[in-house]
């Protein structure tokens, strides 16, 4: 169980910077998720730290001790694959034993730990089945005890549910959590998928392009962006973000389509470039008085139900936008209304504009 | 096309089913192996009942019943013959398995040039046989082969190579491991390729060391693949002929004769082709158990998966 630094960790392959100067420390007994899209460098950071790949530069700690020049054979981590990587012609039985005979932990000791991972797993009915005649769920599970049985410094894990299905997905997402909890063990979790990253994480590093977007409490990236990536990443259905324009003592929104007033110190923020106006569909609501600050006039397209939430699609010109409720009556034309307290403004390339605090 | 309701469903379409179809595509070939297998090993097991040589048609051939067998199985030169084999044999695949094994693992990294390292092991496997045993004849020669040469400016001082059954023997072996272990290396390199680099990548952080991993995770999964590899070598090493024939021509004596050596003297030398055809089922039969013995265990393990 330790403490992971990592200092300034690069990455490159040939031409391709694939980690770029990547600076984050995990606590220890912190679970921390590497969230991002695929070839943002989530995953070759945890092959970095795992051992499996050399950085190019930078350093990496355990504790205090420097491990970037040790192989991964020597570094005790534990790591899960995506894909099963249990070894098929052993029993999970032997599987789970591999790292510690590997470490020449005698017999007794074995059957002890063994035991032990058992129990928290519930592996007791598959001990004795080979991996390729037992269902994914069953197979990732001993995959984790394998991992944890060694008491590992830190548990790497490489999008470990995603061959899982859905339902029981969730249910996985409970136990390790609660696990990883119980145990205290350093864990970094890498996921594409936000609502796993939600769900599991203490805190998210959001990545991009071989750097970090935004780290955080799960809470605070959703309820504060740091740019339109991030807040169009997290959250489902996905951030709206409108063109919008200042022009007086309002923003014009879409090219024209509509006008919004706004409170000034927002309007200030937007000097007079064009921006973004960046807000969660579970912020806009249907209805109310146009001229409101916030609200603005727009054609209602679409209604939607998926089981007990309400949607509806609004259009402004070419835009079409996302917001939860159900508008009144089954025309077209509404009413929308943003929440300002979760309007967030940002620039065309995607930098976040913050109202001066007054 | 439309059918009068009226008449009596058609019958020869019907009968023509999916199985018949089968059948009469595979008449052709079926029809081939019984003219190029069947035929020729019935005729085989036939003759091996008689006393008859091709070089005399005239002579009517003689019902001996097993016979030919009993006098095969009670000549105890025929068992020396049979014993020299098996050592060959022992000693030459076991050489050409652990140095295939060896140089498959480490031909699995990466280094500069190795592709062309790989094509060069693979020649030898690709000369023809009779060739490759007289280089390795002139090689061995005791007078002015380079072997002896090397030998001499070595200090060693010279070894009579072919004169001596044992150096003989060792000198077969030598030519053949280097014919045919580029065959262990090949299926090696194949069975070491197919293992996932997930499965190798979770060994390396399970801490296990390279000699832990090649002999719990690397051999175990090649494991297949490596008894198709020992099991053609058997059978191969098992009918060698044309490397005693270059390089020794059975000698001393017929010290050094292989038990298809014997065999191929029988049936073309004496022309016994009664005798020759029992020995050469005796083979078979030996040849066969084996590959049995094999294919059993393979379904076995592929079961146990």
């Amino acid at each position: 169980m330790a403490r992971v630094t990592l200092d300034r960790l690069t990455m490159r392959f040939g031409p391709v910077t694939a980690v770029d100067g990547i600076d984050l420390e995990v606590a220890q007994g912190e679970f921390v998720v590497f969230l991002g899209p695929s070839g943002c460098g989530k995953t070759t950071t945890l092959r970095c730290i795992a051992g499996l790949e050399t950085p190019t530069a930078g350093r990496i700690l355990f504790d205090d001790e420097e491990v970037g020049g040790l192989d991964a054979l020597h570094r005790n981590v534990a790591m899960v694959f995506q894909f099963v990587s249990l070894y098929p012609h052993l029993t999970v039985r032997q599987n789970i034993a591999f790292p510690l005979q590997a470490r020449g932990v005698g017999r007794d000791g074995i059957r002890r730990k063994i035991d032990w991972v058992t129990r928290i797993f519930d592996l007791a009915g598959i001990l004795d089945s080979r991996p390729g005649g037992l269902p994914p769920g069953a197979r990732q599970k001993a995959a984790l005890a394998r991992a944890v049985v060694r008491e590992p410094r830190v548990l790497l894990l490489d999008e470990p549910l995603s061959a899982i299905d859905e339902q029981f997905r969730e249910e996985m997402r409970w136990e390790l959590r609660h696990l990883q909890k119980e145990l205290g063990v350093t864990a970094i979790y890498v996921t594409h998928d936000q609502r796993e990253a939600m769900s599991l994480a203490d805190r998210i590093v959001l990545m991009r392009d071989g750097r970090i977007e935004q780290a955080g409490l799960p809470a605070d990236i959703f309820a504060d962006p740091a740019s339109a990536f991030a807040g169009f990443f997290i959250g489902s259905p996905a951030m709206n973000f409108l063109p919008a324009r200042r022009e007086g003592g309002a923003l014009v929104l879409a090219g024209g389509a509509a006008r919004m007033a706004l409170p000034a110190a927002m309007l200030a923020a937007c000097a007079d470039a064009p921006v973004q106006v960046g807000i969660r569909p579970q912020h806009v609501a249907p209805g109310g008085d146009p001229a409101a600050p916030g609200a603005f006039a727009a054609r209602i397209v679409g209604r939607h139900a998926v089981a007990r939430e309400r949607w509806f699609d609004f259009a402004l010109g070419e835009f079409v936008g996302r917001g939860a409720g159900t508008p009144e009556g089954a025309g077209n034309e509404g009413v929308v209304q943003f929440d300002l307290g979760h309007l967030h403004l940002f620039t065309e390339a995607g930098a976040r504009l913050r109202p001066a605090v007054g | 096309m439309a059918r009068d309701p009226g008449l009596p469903p058609r019958r020869l379409p019907r009968e023509l089913s999916d199985r018949m179809l089968c059948g009469l595509f595979v008449l052709p070939t079926l029809g081939v192996l019984l003219v190029m297998v069947a035929y020729p090993f019935l005729s085989l097991l036939y003759y091996s009942t008689l006393s008859f040589s091709l070089l005399r048609p005239g002579q009517a051939p003689r019902a001996m019943g097993f016979g030919n067998y009993t006098m095969l199985l009670t000549d105890p030169a025929l068992w020396e013959r049979f014993v020299f084999t098996g050592k060959f044999v022992v000693l030459t695949v076991t050489v050409q398995m652990l140095l295939g094994i060896l140089i498959a693992y480490f031909l699995q990294r990466d280094f500069r040039g190795r592709d062309i390292v790989f094509t060069l092991f693979m020649l030898p496997m690709m000369l023809c046989p009779i060739v490759v045993g007289f280089l390795w004849r002139y090689m061995f020669n005791s007078e002015w082969g380079i072997i002896n040469v090397m030998m001499a400016a070595a200090g060693l001082g010279k070894l009579d190579w072919l004169g001596i059954a044992d150096n003989a023997l060792v000198a077969v072996v030598i030519a053949d491991a280097w014919m045919w272990t580029p065959f262990v290396i090949l299926l090696a390199t194949a069975a070491f390729r197919g293992i996932p680099v997930n499965i190798r990548e979770a060994a390396r952080i399970d801490g296990a060391s390279p000699a832990f991993v090649f002999f719990r995770v690397t051999l175990p999964l090649s494991a297949p693949i490596l008894a198709i590899a020992l099991l053609l070598r058997l059978i191969d090493a098992f009918k060698q002929y044309d490397l005693f024939f270059a390089m020794t021509g059975g000698g001393p004596g017929n010290e050094t004769m292989t038990v298809s050596f014997e065999l191929g003297k029988i049936a073309f030398r004496y022309f016994y082709t009664g005798l020759a055809s029992a020995l050469a089922v005796l083979m078979l039969v030996i040849i066969v158990g084996l590959a049995m013995v094999f294919v059993r265990r393979l379904t076995l393990a592929a079961e146990e998966r």
